[in-house]
């Protein structure tokens, strides 16, 4: 029997190729796990999404797009298909999309990751044959403190300038860890934050879908002087020429990939702050086995290491699959 | 140690001079005695011998999480140090505990009760130990404590940082803490209350306190352009630039200190070059450079290393890698500054000061005496062959003037060799580079197929790396452990300071020192040179003390070491 979803050069396809899963290339209906930029991709006739990644996935795409948003966990017919979309905990909106035919269920879990994220719903683990899982963080090196710990480190660094009068420059993914953040600060402030551009309009999208977060404003719109305030910023305005305006600076970023001593030190931040969205090594482990599938399929980052463990060590089917998924996001 | 450990972390992320010695202050202010003497004796660069090889203690970590050595391997890859694996790999393992009581014992009390008394034990006993220990304490304090035991902690700061912090807090002057902090001492509390103790009014003392730091040292900058444009040869004074390390000696009464140019005191490297130094009468502040055997024909920069990274040479090292002191400049003399004196006076002082002292393993750098710029650029090409790496200039009517100063002195090296090479595999980098792919194998025709002749680290900007590591990633043919062999399509121009034959290369050959020069987007795999090309370029190099020979010696040093030379010889501020 063939695969239920096979790797084509545009992307992961379902049966007679009536739809793709994050096509990178055309498709007619295109499956979207979640709206970051390596997922979600232009070029398709149709998008189907979970419920809340609709307005993310127009924001991204344009208004011309046709998005079809489908409540979680609701099956939905396609062919003799049922496909149905599962949180996946990673971003607002995002979702382990399942394929069911006759008697086989494939999980594509997409990004996920395992602890609590109070902007989407909380990772649900769905049994199935054949699981495609990402592997980002597929170490045995990788292990998530809790959310609400590494905050706390946040608002000391963020005190610390206070008192040393610089202004705090965070830099984190603009669609979800800085919604995330924004979120956890709740916890501890009710200080008003402020926004690179790429993250204010993001962040309106998350206030209108009712995820509650401190205040914030755009930069550009500040009154007085920014020592002492927080900053919220994409990496990429990382010693750009945005970052002139700022007179003195800490810098500091928020990562998975923070976890490793020579990668913070060669990224040249001020402060790293361990904060992934997705799962660590425990995380992808404690998923496959939930899920009870009998084989896995690996992509993203250290796939070929987690499928070669899952083989050798676990005793399990698996395999390392290529796909063009971002490496080196979070 | 846990006061400890956040120190470090505090150090490591600010690369600020101020702020390091703020936080040291801040630190030492806040700490009882006892802590601070460790503490200060680790941050003053002195560590007590490794009491567990990180091999060992690799095994001990992989045996308790049972992983493959694959997987190790892979994990190693990404990390990039040893101690910091270990701490990540214990944390994260499925069955992983959060430490419940957390040891609470102060630096001084896990050197003293715990480290330290590991030597005297077994293995056996020594990994239990060491296992029990692992789950008192939190990743990041387990970090430093691998970094204990294996005898490898670093922390960034240079030691006039932490002579300024301890003396904020003691309100005295750094000169003072640092002649407090010469030579071999014991951590302790008393040790630390001494230091702190206010300075005392007799005439020795003072005198010994107040001149034993170096004095910021005059840089060369690269020469650009026609050495023409620096007008008459006469007014210039020419030698040879070595490969060494540069320093200077700080002598006063019996006491002296040899300084790295990037204020590390290396005296204790080498007992044998202070011996010598010390029989030079009077009080004085010399520049020069420390170089490999014999002065007038000096050895190679990795000769010196083995020497460099020995706190305490054993004798027998010393008498197996012997080292010479070359002079090249006078600053202070018998209490009188002469730093704004034109060189050629201070000149003649050193040679009047010096002369009597010189023999076998003392000399002054010799003048070259030259007529015309083409004379020089003649002699320059020579430089290999003189165990050097090019010229010096420096103006004679010149002051001895702080840091990278334009007009001074120049320093104009020599052309490295170079050839074309494809890239055809590559692996991790470690440290700062871990987890990006910035160790290259570059490699050369032999008849139809590519052999590997040179492995680079360095050479590429930042950029550049991150898009070569990006492209490795999706051009990648096999995978063996942490090695990547790619598609072989990109040409690069390798650099190298010297050749040699060695049965340990495939390619028959060792470089020496190789590096990126730049990508050669103008060339195809098929343009890339022979190996033919590398026989040629040693015979026309090759005479019996030419750099062929030098070269072997690092052809017979393991791989490893070789890697940890190279970055050593690249690293900030010792070598010139």
């Amino acid at each position: 029997m063939s695969d239920l979803i096979r790797l084509q050069p545009e992307g992961l396809v379902g049966p007679g190729n009536r739809f793709h899963i994050d096509a990178w290339g055309q498709a007619a209906v295109n499956l979207i796990t979640h709206a970051h930029g390596d997922h979600a991709r232009t070029g398709s006739a149709e998008y189907w999404c979970a419920e809340p990644c609709a307005p993310i996935l127009r924001h991204r795409l344009g208004p011309d797009v046709r998005i079809r948003p489908v409540p979680y966990r609701k099956p939905v017919r396609l062919d003799d298909c049922w496909i149905s979309f599962h949180p996946a905990g990673h971003i607002l909106g995002s979702a382990q999309i399942r394929v069911e035919q006759g008697s086989r269920v494939w999980i594509v879990t997409g990004d996920y990751k395992r602890n609590a994220d109070p902007t989407c719903e909380l990772f649900e683990p769905v049994p199935c044959d054949t699981m495609i899982t990402e592997a980002t963080f597929g170490l045995p090196i990788y292990r998530w403190a809790s959310t609400r710990s590494v905050t706390e480190r946040i608002v000391e660094w963020w005190q610390r300038c206070r008192e040393e009068g610089v202004t705090a420059l965070l830099f984190c993914y603009a669609l979800g860890k800085a919604q995330r953040i924004l979120a956890e600060l709740t916890h501890f402030t009710e200080d008003e934050v402020l926004l690179h551009g790429a993250v204010a309009s993001l962040t309106q999208i998350y206030r209108e879908q009712g995820v509650s977060m401190v205040p914030t404003r755009l930069v550009s719109d500040a009154e007085g002087p920014t020592e002492g305030r927080l900053i919220l910023a994409p990496p990429s305005a990382h010693r750009s020429p945005w970052m002139k305006r700022f007179r003195s600076v800490s810098t500091a970023f928020a990562s998975g990939w923070m976890a490793v001593r020579g990668i913070r030190r060669r990224r040249g931040y001020h402060r790293g702050f361990v904060l992934s969205d997705h799962a660590d090594w425990k995380g992808l482990l404690d998923t496959v086995e939930e899920s009870r599938a009998t084989r896995l399929l690996v992509t993203h980052g250290s796939s070929d290491t987690l499928a070669r463990y899952l083989r050798d060590v676990k005793g399990m089917k698996a395999e390392a699959l290529t796909t063009h998924f971002g490496e080196g996001e979070d | 140690m846990q006061a400890f450990a956040t120190l470090f972390e505090q150090l490591d992320q600010t690369t600020a001079t101020n702020e390091k010695v703020r936080i040291m202050t801040e630190f030492f202010g806040r700490q009882d005695p006892d802590t601070s003497a460790w503490v200060l004796f680790f941050l003053s660069g002195q560590r007590p011998k490794q009491i567990v090889g990180s091999t060992k203690l690799r095994r001990w970590a992989q045996e308790k999480v049972g992983y493959p050595d694959w997987l190790m391997e892979e994990s190693y890859a990404a990390v990039g140090d040893t101690a910091e694996l270990i701490a990540l790999v214990l944390a994260a393992g499925e069955n992983a505990v959060k430490p419940a009581p957390l040891s609470r014992l102060s630096l001084g009390e896990w050197m003293v009760q715990r480290i330290l008394p590991l030597a005297g034990m077994d293995d056996e006993v020594r990994r239990s130990h060491i296992l029990e220990w692992w789950e008192e304490l939190d990743t990041h304090e387990t970090f430093i404590l691998n970094k204990l035991l294996t005898g490898s902690l670093r922390v960034g700061v240079s030691e006039t940082l932490v002579y300024r912090a301890v003396a904020a807090v003691c309100s005295l002057s750094s000169s003072v803490i640092a002649s407090r902090l010469v030579g071999n001492w014991q951590p302790s509390a008393e040790f630390f209350l001494r230091l702190g103790a206010p300075a005392e009014e007799t005439q020795d003392g003072q005198r010994a306190d107040e001149t034993l730091l170096p004095l910021p040292f005059c840089l060369a900058a690269p020469i650009e352009g026609d050495p023409e444009e620096l007008g008459d040869i006469s007014d210039w004074q020419c030698e040879w630039k070595w490969d060494g390390i540069r320093c200077q000696v700080v002598k006063a009464g019996s006491r002296m200190e040899i300084w790295s140019r990037g204020e590390e005191r290396i005296t204790g490297s080498f007992p044998d070059l202070s011996r010598l130094l010390s029989s030079v009468s009077g009080d004085w502040v010399i520049d020069g450079e420390i170089v490999a055997g014999d002065w007038h024909r000096p050895g190679s920069f990795q000769a010196l290393q083995r020497r460099l990274n020995r706190k305490r040479p054993s004798l027998a090292l010393i008498a197996s890698s012997p080292v010479s002191f070359l002079a090249y400049d006078l600053l202070q003399a018998d209490g009188r500054s002469w730093r704004h004196h034109p060189l050629s006076e201070r000149r003649a002082m050193l040679e009047r000061k010096l002369n009597p002292s010189i023999g076998e393993r003392l000399g002054i750098s010799p003048l070259l005496v030259l007529s015309s710029w083409e004379q020089a650029r003649l002699l320059r090409e020579t430089s290999r062959s003189e165990g050097a790496e090019g010229l010096m200039l420096k103006a004679k009517d010149s002051e001895y003037v702080t840091g990278r100063k334009r007009g001074v002195w120049f320093k104009w090296k020599i052309d490295p060799l170079a050839i074309d090479a494809v890239l055809t595999a590559a692996q991790p980098g470690t440290g700062r580079r871990a987890s990006l792919y910035t160790d290259y194998t570059f490699s050369v025709w032999a008849g139809e197929s590519l052999i590997t002749v040179a492995k680079a680290y360095s050479g590429l900007t930042d950029e550049e790396i991150r898009e070569l590591d990006g492209w490795i990633r999706k051009h990648t043919r096999e995978r063996f452990g942490p090695v990547r062999t790619v598609e072989a399509s990109r040409v690069f121009e390798i650099g190298f300071e010297g050749i040699s034959r060695s049965d340990r290369h495939k390619s028959g050959f060792a470089l020496r020192f190789p590096r990126i020069l730049r990508e050669r987007t103008d060339k195809r795999v098929e343009d890339a040179d022979r190996v033919g090309t590398l026989e040629t370029l040693l015979a026309s190099l090759d005479s019996p003390t030419g750099p062929a020979v030098r070269a072997r010696a690092r052809a017979e040093s393991s791989p490893e070491q070789e890697k940890l030379q190279f970055d050593l010889g690249h690293g900030e501020g010792l070598h010139e």
